[in-house]
């Protein structure tokens, strides 16, 4: 039950953190994902992240370039649009607002 | 590590297993390039992160399975069975209705062509039924076509 739960607001919190993982610099997923596996509570794997990607380079949140990597092979680097920003910006307001109220709520001591 | 032409298969049968799922459940073929594409790249660099002792298998389990990235619908064999089943209790209540509505009894006169149709459609239903018997309505088709064919049997054993 509790699990379930967890994954759906992993769910949920996915495009958020994909957004802010491209804040700074430009990645490919690979990179994104494990920058967000690092942080132990989210455990974002490839099924949520991949698809997340896919679908915000499709609304045109993001911008994908191929290059070659330092390491030799090609990969597609992502990163954050004018849009893109103006979405992380809006997600990151709503998401504190959230936290923010379901803090007051669940912080009572029944 | 060095990949050889059995590893490479086995890295494209995933890929393919992925982006299969993902096409069955909708995914638009952009998203399923990218996805693939990105999948493809976590595994050259997983390889490479092992080191020489690295195998592709050990990788490939460490990633979601396939089904995974398809959204999780029901899973498609699961579909297809149901509307199977669907197909063979239709089919032999059809024909068996048909036949008994058309024609006094299969084949008694009902032409040439009534007893090869009756056998042709409740046949028919029968393997539909068989393929689909994990569901009740696959289940109930092989039995209405099963005992169509009984007694098509009897009827043509005793006259």
């Amino acid at each position: 039950m509790t699990e379930k739960w967890l994954q759906q607001t992993r769910k949920g919190l996915a495009e958020l953190c994909v957004l802010a993982a491209l804040r700074g610099e430009e990645a490919y997923g690979y990179a994104i994902l494990k920058k967000l596996s690092a942080a132990g509570s989210l455990s974002f794997t490839e099924s949520t992240v991949y698809p997340v990607l896919a679908r915000l380079a499709e609304e045109g949140d993001v911008v994908m370039r191929e290059a070659q990597s330092p390491d030799g092979p090609v990969r597609r680097y992502y990163r954050l649009t004018a849009k893109g920003r103006r979405r992380l910006a809006a997600l990151q307001a709503n998401w504190r607002a959230l936290r923010d109220d379901v803090d007051a709520h669940v912080g009572e001591e029944p | 590590m060095t990949k050889d032409r059995a590893d490479d298969q086995r890295i494209a049968e995933f890929l393919a297993a992925v982006e299969g799922d993902m096409r069955r459940s909708g995914a638009a073929d952009a998203e399923v390039a990218a996805v693939s594409a990105a999948l493809a790249e976590q595994i050259e660099d997983a390889l490479g992160e092992a080191g020489d002792g690295a195998s592709v298998e050990a990788v490939l389990r460490s990633i979601d399975p396939p089904t995974a990235f398809s959204g999780a619908p029901p899973p498609a064999t699961d579909r297809d069975k149901g509307r199977l089943g669907i197909a063979s209790l239709a089919v032999a209540i059809a024909v068996a209705a048909i036949s008994f509505g058309v024609l006094p009894f299969a084949g008694e006169d009902g032409g040439a062509a009534g007893p090869p149709l009756f056998l042709f459609g409740e046949a028919a239903a029968a393997i539909l039924g068989f393929f689909s018997r994990t569901t009740a309505t696959g289940r109930a088709g092989l039995c209405v076509s099963a005992l169509m064919l009984a007694l098509f049997a009897a009827a043509a054993f005793f006259s």
